[in-house]
């Protein structure tokens, strides 16, 4: 019998369950590593992607608390991600924030809202407080 | 967009591990390889994330004081929709290690590696595992 598999959760282990999820979609890994320890110490669960052919249906099947999706202007993929999860019936009501360095292409978004759906936007290099307050109008916290 | 189609076609590595600074180093590595990366910490959700994700390969750290990744492991080997993925098991603890491999049958595992993680033997167990070509030089 392996230590660990028929102990009981403990605390600490309960309180992670139950900690809000938070996936995000990017390219940069230095992004993701600044998100990743922000989050952790803000006591969020947090998965962290580039994109992958099935980032979709990853999402769909784990049902996270919000997904934070960040807009570049050479790639396809988050802006079919981003239609697909609005259109979808078990994603459509997903809280998602769209990041993106590029000024024109949040406002490219905010025009056709309609399509891609998302909930809040914000502008790279964003204050980590207005991301946090962002994130917590959308989810509240744990 | 033939750079995003190729970016689409690498390989995804899903690594799940409590240490954000683990997490993220592994990304960086992996990327600079030319992997496609999933990182998490544990979550409820973590079977479900795998089988909508479908990775090319599964990287699982164990704890002793940690149930939920012993349950994603057994889970991850007797669902018929993981089972066939191939899982490396790491451990800073060599003892859980020689543990895991005496249950493989019931964890599964089809690598074994004790951290401090020799960056370069992992990398040769990882292009190993998922068959991708060793990335050439620019």
């Amino acid at each position: 019998v392996l230590l660990g598999v028929h102990m009981q959760p403990d605390g600490a282990e309960l309180r992670q369950m139950v900690r809000k999820h938070i996936l995000i979609v990017n390219r940069e890994p230095e992004f993701l590593a600044l998100m990743r320890e922000l989050l952790h110490t803000r006591r969020y669960n947090v998965t962290t992607t580039n994109f992958v052919p099935r980032t979709f249906e990853q999402i769909a099947a784990s049902q996270p608390d919000l997904v934070i999706v960040d807009l570049s202007l050479r790639e396809e993929a988050p802006w079919n991600l981003l239609e697909r999860l609005h259109q979808a019936a078990t994603t459509e009501d997903l809280p998602v924030i769209v990041v993106s360095t590029s000024p024109d292409l949040i406002e490219q978004v905010l025009e056709e809202n309609g399509r891609f759906g998302a909930d809040r936007f914000l502008l790279r290099p964003f204050e980590v407080p207005d991301l946090l307050e962002t994130i917590e109008e959308l989810i509240g916290t744990d | 967009m033939s750079g995003e189609r190729e970016l689409m076609e690498r390989k995804h590595i899903f690594v799940i591990n409590h240490d954000p600074m683990f997490l993220e180093l592994m990304r960086e590595l992996l990327q600079m390889e030319r992997y496609n990366v999933t990182t998490t910490n544990f979550v409820p959700t973590t079977f479900r994330q795998i089988v909508g994700a479908r990775p090319d390969l599964i990287i699982v750290d164990i704890m002793v004081r940690d149930q939920a990744s012993w349950l994603l492991l057994e889970q991850l080997r007797r669902d018929t929709a993981t089972h066939q993925i191939p899982v490396i098991i790491v451990s800073t603890d060599p003892q859980l290690i020689r543990q895991a491999q005496q249950e493989v049958d019931r964890y599964g595992g089809d690598r074994f590696l004790v951290k401090p993680l020799d960056l370069e033997r992992l990398l040769v167990t990882i292009r190993d595992l998922t068959g991708q070509e060793q990335m050439t030089p620019c």
